[in-house]
This record gives C-alpha cells, structure tokens and sequence, in this order.
C-alpha cells in the first residue's frame, strides 16, 4: 500500500497536496482498497464554497458509497472531470490521474487536523480491519 | 479467526482478505471489474471454503431429509443435487443450500457459512430420537473451490484431473487432483458452466495450486467474494440475509421452483395456506447511482417496497439489483419506479430476473441430472 512523503493526510483518508495553484484533494490507497471499484463519481460544481468536514463529493463503488470531506475551508476551484467516463482512475492512481478535486483555500496554511505520512502510516497500522462483506 | 486453509496462498497472491461468517477470506484479487468479466468470459477460481458441508446419513437419511427441506431428495437421482430451502414452521427460510444424493442412506448439504451453526442445530433437533440417522458436520475439514467460466471444463481436465466427469448441471463423482480424494460438482452460483470441488482441509493448496496452474493457459485468475456476489446479482440469484431470512417465505421469494410438494416438511402446511404480500423483483437503475440494501423502491411517488441487493455490474454497464414490492402493486417488467438513494430518486425500471442468460450446462432452474444410480463409483 503506498503512502506517498509528500503529500498530507486526514483522518477520513483523504490526501493533500499543496502547490502554487491551490490544494489538490484525492482519496488515499488504502481507501480505494476498502472501497473497491469505483463506479460513480458525484463531482462538486466548481466556485462551491466549502468548510472543513463537508462532503465535497460521493463515490460510488461495487460494494459502498463514500464521501470525500474538505480538508480545508475554501472553494471548488477545479474538479477532475475525466472521472466522469473514468472513474477507475481513482483506483488505478489514486495519487495521479485520480486527483478528485483542487481548492482554493481561504487561508493558504488552515486546515484541519492533518496527518503527516508517518502519522498517516501509525493510523492504517491500529486499523487493519476491513469492512464486512453481504 | 479461523484463517480458511488457503488463507496464506492468498495472501502472498496480493489479495484483500475480510472476516465473512468467522471466516477470513478474500474480497478481491485483481478488480472486481476484471474478476466478473473473466469469470464470464474464460474462467475464475474461487475459495469457497467457508461453505458448510453436513451429511445426514444412516437408513432413514432420505426419510429425515424430506422432512427437513422443500425436496423429496428420493426424486433426485444419485449423483446429483439440487438446489433446495430449509424452511422453519412458519414457512420462512432458513437456510437455501445444495442437496446432494449421495447414496441410498445418504445427502450431502451444502450451506451458507453464515447458517452453518443455526442449521446444524435445527436439523439435530429435528431428527426423530428414533430413527436411523444421524448428521456429520464436517466443519473445519474441508476446503471448497468454485471453478467457474465456460472454460471451466477444459481447466479441470488440463489439472491432471482423474474420475468421471460430471456432464449434466448438478451432477456430481468423486474424482481426484495431485493425488487429492474430490467430490466435483457440476454446480456453482454464477449461472456459468463450472465446478465446485470439495475435499479434505490438508489437500487444499496442493489442488488450488494444480487449477491455478492448469487454468494460466485458459486465461483463468483467481477471484474473491465481491465478484462472486457481483455475479450471483447479474443472475437474479438471491443471497440468504440479504434477499431471504427466516422470515420470507419461498412463494414470496419467487422460489416455488425449488418446492416439492409431494411430500410433508416443515413449514408445507404454512406455505399452502400462506398469501404472499410481497414478491421479490429485479430492478435496473436508469440514472448514475446504485441502489443499495434498504433503498425504498417508489411507484409514482409512493413507497410499494424496498431494496434487499444491489450492485454495479461491468458485464451489464449498468446498476441492477433485487427487492420486494406489494404482491398487489402492478409493477411488471419494464415497469417505471424510482429508487431513493441518499434522499436523491433515482430512475429504474422492474427488470426480468436473470439479467444474464444462464450459461450452465441446463437450465439452473430445470435442472435434468439424470447421471445413472448404477454408474456410482462408490
């Protein structure tokens, strides 16, 4: 399972990366794992505003539904549309090509609580269960 | 946590294992995209392992055995099984497993793992003190294998497989592979042509590894549970706990079929004079969005019933699933309804079950094993 150095994460398995054109938000590899393939994605309509813990978009997998919660308050600055046709991305590169979405952040350092890749790494290990199965 | 015996193979082949029924086992292997459209299109092997295997032997087995399930297993041939229910006195479903006939005084069953307990203890107490039988669970000794795809045969064959193969839906011999003792089945519940493979726990690895094998020339990969559930869905299959409980019965379920009423079992004289309320269905989903457990299903704007499966099917493209509505509401196929998901309607329509044609070697429904008592190699 990859865990990339330099990227952040969250609780609720999302991934951040900071760069000069906003906060790129995905899903982690370990949350495409548990949610197996990814049927459906729920993009966000750009220019929406959001604040930490709100549900920026709903995947839709095989077996589940998820959401992907706002790391950061800020606003829908560009989604990944290919998603739309290719929603296997997100589980093929979670890290790349299946990027959800970027934000433009209120304030460039506020976030919540966010985890770095060790911390990150310390999480997956004392949760090393999976959901059930029907 | 009992790992299944060939939890280790799996692991160092990458899989994702879950907890199912006490079990672990795995979910996946590749992507349940791959996994079902191989399964359909070459072949896939399952672990199966968790299926409860009991045998009810001794001279009254049959007499017991029709007592107990909605078959008259003396109407099946030897050698061949069926698909049947374990019904309680008010008619609800138990369980729905395989019967096999596997000689004059004895059946084999084949359970859910989920039930294997429940049924265990049903059964023995309601076994007659004084009749001539008794029930051998065989929990924690055997291993199970599903192959299954329409190059399933020439799989097994290329296994070094020796015996006489089993040519009729249902059918089953004993046979071996790598010098392991097998009871091959020509059954499954993916409405492919295929296998399921019984034998004792300690040779599982050898014969897992004989099929893995045999089957990298036919273009066969190991598949976990979430393709096997994806499959049955695409079938209409129901899956006990999900689409039938104790408390739905057969006429309900759409599974007259599997009801012999040539005899007395439990839970006949509720059923006769039962009045089915509700009647499971198929449903496809029109917009983006998949209808899951419990969704309300909604005929112009009113509730009629709900949701039990659902899933997205890579072989179909499409979001289907099974539920019930009102036995009363005319909802046909093709019938426009709507699923709430998520607060949101989406568009659906009642579809006909299966969504796939059947590809076993006869009908899953009109099974004709007619494999000959006096070819029993036993």
């Amino acid at each position: 399972m990859r865990i990339p150095d330099d990227l952040e994460y969250t609780e609720t398995h999302e991934w951040l990366r900071r760069g000069p054109d906003g906060v790129t938000v995905g899903i982690t590899d370990y949350a495409q794992g548990e949610l197996t393939d990814v049927v459906f994605v729920e993009l966000p309509e750009p220019g929406r505003r959001v604040v930490p813990g709100d549900e920026v978009c709903a995947l839709e997998s095989v077996k589940a539904v998820a959401y992907v919660y706002a790391p950061v308050a800020g606003s829908i600055a560009a989604v990944n549309h290919r998603l739309s046709t290719q929603p296997d991305l997100i589980n093929k590169d979670p890290y790349g090509a299946g990027w959800i979405a970027r934000l433009t952040p209120d304030e460039p350092e506020q976030a919540v609580d966010l985890l770095d890749p060790s911390a990150y790494r310390t999480k997956l290990a004392s949760t090393d269960k999976a959901p059930g199965i029907g | 946590m009992p790992d299944a015996p060939l939890a280790r193979r799996h692991r160092e082949a990458g899989a994702r294992l879950v907890e199912f029924a006490g079990w672990r086992l795995p979910l996946q292997f590749s992507s349940i995209a791959e996994e079902t459209r191989t399964t359909r299109r070459a072949a896939a092997l399952f672990d199966i392992s968790h299926m409860g295997v009991l045998r009810i032997f001794g001279a009254d087995a049959h007499r017991a055995a029709r007592r107990l399930l909605t078959r008259d297993t003396l109407a099946i041939p030897l050698n061949c099984s069926r698909y049947a229910l374990l019904c309680n006195d008010a008619g609800g479903i138990l369980d729905d497993l395989f019967v096999m006939s596997e000689s004059r005084d004895a059946v084999r069953l084949i359970v859910n793992a989920a039930n294997h307990a429940k049924d265990v203890a049903w059964i023995r107490s309601h076994l007659d003190t004084s009749a001539r039988v008794a029930i051998d669970d065989a929990l924690g000794r055997t291993f199970g294998l599903a192959l299954q795809g329409p190059r399933s045969q020439q799989v097994l064959q290329a296994s070094g497989f020796r015996g006489r193969l089993p040519t009729a839906f249902g059918a089953f011999f004993h046979g071996s592979i790598a010098g392991a003792d097998l009871l091959v089945s020509r059954t499954g519940y993916t409405g492919e042509d295929g296998f399921e493979i019984f034998g004792s726990a300690g040779d599982a690895v050898p014969v897992w590894d004989a099929l893995i094998q045999a089957g990298a020339d036919y273009g066969m990969i190991p598949a976990g549970l979430a393709a096997r559930d994806v499959l049955r869905q695409e079938m209409g299959y129901p899956l006990w706990g999900q689409d039938i409980d104790d408390h739905t019965t057969p006429l309900e379920a759409g599974l007259r079929w599997a009801v012999d009423w040539s005899g007395d079992f439990i839970g006949r004289a509720a059923l006769e004079h039962s009045q089915p309320g509700r009647r499971r269905v198929g449903l496809r989903v029109e917009d983006r969005g998949v209808a899951r457990p419990a969704a309300p299903i909604l005929l112009s704007g009113r509730p009629i019933g709900a949701v039990t499966s659902g899933t997205y099917s890579h072989n179909l493209q499409a979001a289907v699933g099974q539920g019930y509505v009102e036995a009363s509401v005319q909802a046909r196929t093709g019938t426009e309804i709507e699923v709430e998901v998520r607060g949101r309607r989406l568009r659906a329509r009642i579809a006909e079950l299966p969504f796939l044609p059947a590809r076993t070697r006869l009908s899953w429904t009109r099974i004709q094993c007619t494999e000959r008592e006096n070819e029993n190699p036993r």
